[in-house]
């Protein structure tokens, strides 16, 4: 499996608690949006971070929370993050 | 432009546990978790913040404001029990909270020689249409009988940045509101324009 592909199967497990619209998260690919696809609430949007930030030990500040609309921003901003902590 | 929030404290308190580590942190600024910190029900106080940003944002949106997802953007503070500001960079309301038992509904107030419609039901389970649908419903009614229009050829369609835009057959209709759905309930707000010509 990439790097992609993992990334991808964990972000899934991580927003899966919080998706309304099953439908929607059983097609999911890089371009579902978390509000308007999943019709996520904004407050499981911030667990979200938090589990993002738990999962990978990574710190999630507001410009990267602006930037996590949908799984592909989402993924950009797990990566960078890593790639940081060197 | 009239934003609106509503929250169903029932549901709020299943779907969302505001006391894990980090929550009050992302979204509130220090002087709000002060707040926070200082009432009394500290629940209830996290809520009414919270549908006052989700309310500030809508109106901000339809300004056209750009879309965002930090809470922390949004910065609100309390007047008294009712009442508050917000600020999102340079944009500034003034927000009104109603604390109900089983829920809290922010709006943010039009200017002061509109009346201001707001409304909250609850969603009926014997009705098959989804919660956005019976708002809908519960909207164009009252449009219906206080701007004397055909309830029938009202709709609402949403625009790029997705806010809805309410239509009396193909014509677009300048009519300020918002509308909240949450769990149980769901709510429109509507500013009553000093006379009732409607400008399309």
């Amino acid at each position: 499996m990439s790097e992609k592909e993992t990334l991808i199967k964990e972000l899934r497990e991580i927003i899966k608690p919080y998706v309304q619209n099953q439908e929607a998260f059983k097609k999911l690919s890089e371009e579902t949006h978390f509000i308007t696809d999943l019709e996520i609430n904004s407050a499981n949007l911030v667990d979200i971070v938090l589990d993002t930030e738990d999962k990978y030990d990574i710190e999630i500040d507001n410009e990267s929370m602006d930037k996590m609309s949908d799984v592909k921003s989402a993924m950009g901003v797990i990566q960078d993050k890593i790639a940081a902590k060197g | 432009m009239i934003g609106n929030d509503i929250i169903d404290l029932a549901y709020t308190q299943k779907t969302t546990n505001w006391q894990r580590r980090g929550f009050l942190a992302k979204v509130f600024s220090q002087a709000e978790q002060e707040l926070i910190a200082e009432s009394k029900e500290p629940f209830l106080m996290v809520w009414r913040l919270w549908s006052m940003k989700e309310a500030a944002y809508k109106s901000y949106l339809q300004k056209g404001g750009t879309a965002f997802n930090s809470p922390q953007r949004i910065e609100v503070s309390v007047k008294d029990l009712n009442s508050g500001k917000a600020k999102i960079g340079d944009f500034h309301c003034g927000i009104s909270s109603n604390n109900r038992p089983n829920y809290i509904l922010s709006y943010t107030q039009s200017s002061a020689q509109n009346s201001q419609i707001n409304e909250v039901f609850k969603i009926s389970h014997k009705n098959s249409s989804t919660p956005s649908a019976q708002a809908y419903k519960k909207l164009f009614k009252r449009i219906a009988i206080d701007w004397r229009l055909d309830e029938s050829a009202l709709s609402i369609k949403k625009d790029r940045a997705r806010i809805p835009q309410l239509y009396l057959g193909s014509q677009k209709l300048d009519l300020d509101f918002s509308l909240s759905h949450h769990g149980q309930f769901v709510a429109f707000s509507l500013a009553k324009p000093a006379c009732t010509e409607l400008k399309t």
